[in-house]
């Protein structure tokens, strides 16, 4: 790209702000009552940090996985893609990173229990109510505080573009 | 500046004689919109188009599309014709074609553009199909991204028929040295870029070198994306705005922007359908002269 300085976060924004909340409300209305298995992972994960089971690993990794799965095909490739041009791309990285979850099981953690449950009450937020296992945000916070590297990389990958989008959005 | 350049600059002095823009201290109300013909062929333009970069990307959201629909109908109804698209703006040539099927296919000019570097032509019947119509008025590639490559595509659609025109675009003041080679090479019908009181430079080189090549320019970002509005939604808009009919900042902007005697067409975007016709109204009414133009780019550069 050329002249590249001369951008500013807000030339890459392709949606407004009422666009990206209408995707979550029509998202949530879809796929509802989803949330209420989304919120009992998030609160099994929760209770297999705390019990410090041998299988604990394995199975929160399969959880996080079948999460990330969905979110890569339910999120980005069905609904996100309809806005942005590079969303079938963030579907395939995300389900790279359940694959990455499957394959690397002893890469799980069992971060402080008030940490999760903090992540799960994001789903209160207004107006978009993005729940874990079914939003790409809170459900890559979550995997960023239960994995250890390499499974942070993709995570991390997307808050931050996450976070640049809220920024743009917030600041146009 | 070439002497052929400095005559394109004369000839700003020309066309306000000619009656595009009025005479200095006697402004002449105009009750139908102004219109600027394309110098390639005279065809004449309405100077109010219509961009859809963000506002139309709405997915496939029945309502907002809807919304859309009613923008594009407040503009059709007004008596804009331009409408501006890309494949690089989501879902927004889709959200068009939605919007002129329901509305029976108004007669509308319709521009868009080539923008990845390959395949071009595939991309280009995807888009017209997404817009629903037989041909496209006219074709832009898109930021000069391989325009090298693009052109020649664009040329020999042009020349079997299935184009009418044929452009570049920037915006931001991009690549201009680039453009003004573009512009002294190829046979364009059309250039785009942004231009308004505060990003006044292709005022130097661009808009003259476009006269004296008989180019027809359209406008992007009026407001820069929004954000020149929502600097001055705080101030008072000022009583002599009156004087040139305009009833709000933006229509003083697009005013501004109209009566450059090189611009063809601005293509401001917006969500909500009265604006679209605030803004196509803006080329209605008395139009600012030198004077008056040079007080607006003053007052809002010194406000923004």
């Amino acid at each position: 790209m050329s002249e590249w300085w001369t951008y500013r976060l807000s030339d890459f924004l392709m949606f407004s702000q009422r666009t990206y909340n209408r995707l979550f409300e029509r998202y949530n209305h879809d796929v509802w009552p989803l949330h209420l298995v989304a919120i009992a992972i998030g609160v099994l994960i929760l209770w297999l940090a705390r019990s410090g089971q041998r299988v604990a690993g394995r199975v929160t990794s399969i959880l996080l996985a079948i999460s990330w799965l969905w979110i890569a095909y339910a999120f980005f490739w069905q609904r996100f893609a309809s806005i942005h041009t590079y969303a079938k791309w963030f579907a395939i990285a995300f389900a790279l990173e359940a694959i990455l979850l499957l394959a690397l099981p002893s890469a799980i953690r069992h971060p402080p229990s008030i940490v999760i449950a903090l992540i799960l009450l994001y789903a209160l937020i207004p107006p978009r109510h993005e729940t874990f296992g079914l939003a790409p945000d809170p459900t890559a916070l979550a995997t960023i505080v239960l994995t250890r590297w390499p499974l942070r990389i993709i995570p991390i990958a997307w808050c931050a573009f996450s976070a640049a989008t809220l920024l743009a959005m917030a600041t146009r | 500046m070439t002497r052929r350049e400095v005559l394109a600059v004369l000839a700003f002095g020309a066309v306000r004689a000619s009656g595009a823009l009025p005479p200095t201290g006697a402004p002449e109300a105009r009750t139908t919109p102004l219109i600027r013909k394309i110098p390639s062929t005279g065809e004449q333009l309405p100077v109010i188009g219509l961009g859809s970069w963000i506002t139309f990307n709405v997915g496939d959201d029945v309502a907002a599309r809807n919304q859309c629909t009613e923008v594009v109908r407040a503009f059709v109804s007004a008596g804009g014709r331009v409408i501006d698209s890309s494949p690089m703006y989501g879902s927004s040539q889709e959200t068009i074609g939605y919007a002129l099927g329901k509305l029976a296919h108004p007669n509308v000019f319709s521009a868009d553009k080539v923008w990845t570097s390959s395949q071009g032509a595939g991309q280009i019947e995807e888009s017209r199909r997404h817009w629903g119509v037989p041909r496209f008025d006219l074709l832009q590639v898109h930021n000069l991204l391989g325009w090298d490559d693009h052109l020649p595509l664009l040329f020999s659609m042009k020349k079997a028929g299935h184009l009418r025109y044929v452009g570049v675009t920037t915006s931001h003041g991009r690549r201009l040295e680039e453009l003004e080679q573009i512009m002294r090479k190829e046979p364009l019908d059309f250039i785009q870029l942004t231009y308004n009181p505060i990003e006044r430079e292709p005022e130097q080189r661009i808009l003259p070198l476009a006269m004296q090549r008989r180019i027809a320019v359209i406008i992007n970002r009026p407001f820069n994306q929004g954000e020149l509005l929502d600097d001055l939604a705080s101030h008072p808009l000022p009583n002599w705005a009156r004087d040139v009919d305009a009833r709000s900042w933006a229509q003083l902007i697009l005013k501004f922007i109209i009566t450059h005697p090189a611009v063809t067409c601005v293509i401001p975007a917006t969500s909500v359908p009265s604006h679209a016709r605030e803004n196509v109204d803006a080329a209605r009414g008395r139009m600012p002269d030198a004077a008056m133009r040079k007080r607006i780019a003053d007052t809002i550069a010194s406000l923004v």
